[in-house]
């Protein structure tokens, strides 16, 4: 599903973004983008895990959690709220954008949702430590803004730690944190 | 400005897509992904939040390991190693770098950077993180030098110039 979803987003990338070579941008829809090697996340998570310990990991987190609620928003501004298409367009630009092949295990956001995701950009197999946490806290904010709720998101299963795959789930919170967010 | 489609650019030669496994190569065959400047500039943003000024370390740091691997990847003379660095990282969307001087013999450089990523960043986050920048050349350069190097920020589009301008000295 969402191969299908990346290929075709991968051919409108040929056409959507701009390469200004003699500049140094790389422009889409009219906002900066950049090309990063997964080399470069590595360090990061490497790096900042030497100088601040797994709290790196927490801050991965958030910051994948606010830019999901900028990129889910925009998403939704561009298509609707349809919870199928938005699901189906944000997948399929993750996997355009070279972070992996991301598929729906199991959807129902009042209670659970089941992402898994091949090839990952953010783990590697047996590499224990991972960037995983930029994705997950990344779904957590689409889901977010896309059902008007609080999710927290968790892994199941990484690759990095010998699984067949990564598996994030999410749930909704519930309580003081629910509460907040009304 | 002399955008062009991206099927046009030199680009399009140089970056591998694979839909079937949701993967960007580039350089070819090395792994890379598309970020959004709001979500590099998110990263920046709550890891100033969450570990104050060490930020700017860990951002020096990662600059600096980084430049240093680039550099040992890159080949032929100074200038030309420079030059092809400067090349992908402009099609890659950090910006132009340009080098204005280089002197081997004192082991002094000057880089000039237009458009730099870490200023459209910056000005989101209302913060100069042109830590990451310094450290990314000073690796650069120790590689083409061979010593310890320090890199300097004389000035910085973020603050009102025209452009950033660094210079790299050994230590």
């Amino acid at each position: 599903m969402s191969e299908a979803r990346a290929r075709f987003v991968m051919q409108r990338m040929r056409e959507l973004v701009t390469v200004d070579q003699e500049a140094g941008c790389l422009i889409a829809r009219g906002r900066r983008i950049f090309l990063l090697r997964d080399r470069t996340l590595q360090q990061l998570v490497t790096i900042g895990s030497d100088m601040f310990g797994p709290a790196v990991w927490g801050a991965l987190y958030e910051a994948g959690l606010r830019s999901g609620r900028i990129f889910g928003q925009r998403v939704i501004d561009q298509i609707g709220p349809d919870p199928g298409l938005v699901m189906a367009e944000i997948l399929g630009s993750l996997a355009g954008s070279g972070w992996g092949v991301f598929r729906v295990i199991y959807f129902e956001p009042r209670h659970r949702i089941v992402i898994r995701v091949l090839n990952s950009v953010f783990a590697e197999p047996g590499r224990g430590y991972t960037q995983r946490h930029f994705p997950l806290g990344h779904l957590a904010g689409v889901f977010e803004v896309l059902f008007k709720r609080p999710y927290r998101g968790e892994e199941a299963l990484c690759i990095g730690k010998n699984d067949p795959f990564c598996e994030f789930v999410y749930y909704p919170e519930e309580g003081e944190k629910a509460a907040q967010y009304q | 400005m002399s955008a062009k489609p991206l099927a046009e650019s030199p680009l399009a030669s140089l970056l591998s897509a694979l839909p079937e496994r949701g993967e960007l190569q580039f350089p070819s065959p090395l792994r890379c992904l598309i970020l959004s400047e709001e979500s590099l500039a998110a990263i920046f943003d709550v890891f100033r939040e969450f570990f104050g000024e060490g930020y700017r370390s860990l951002l020096y740091n990662l600059g600096h390991a980084i430049g240093h691997r680039f550099a040992v990847e890159a080949s032929g003379d100074p200038r030309k190693r420079f030059q092809e660095l400067a090349d992908v990282d402009a099609l890659a969307g950090w910006g132009r770098y340009e080098l204005v001087e280089l002197d081997l013999e004192n082991r002094r450089a000057r880089v000039v950077v237009r458009n730099a990523l870490a200023v459209e960043i910056a000005r989101r986050i209302r913060s100069d993180c042109c830590d990451f920048t310094r450290g990314y050349f000073a690796g650069i350069f120790e590689q083409i030098f061979q010593v310890p190097c320090i890199c300097e920020e004389l000035e910085c589009a973020y603050y009102g110039s025209e452009a950033c301008v660094f210079e790299i000295r050994s230590e």
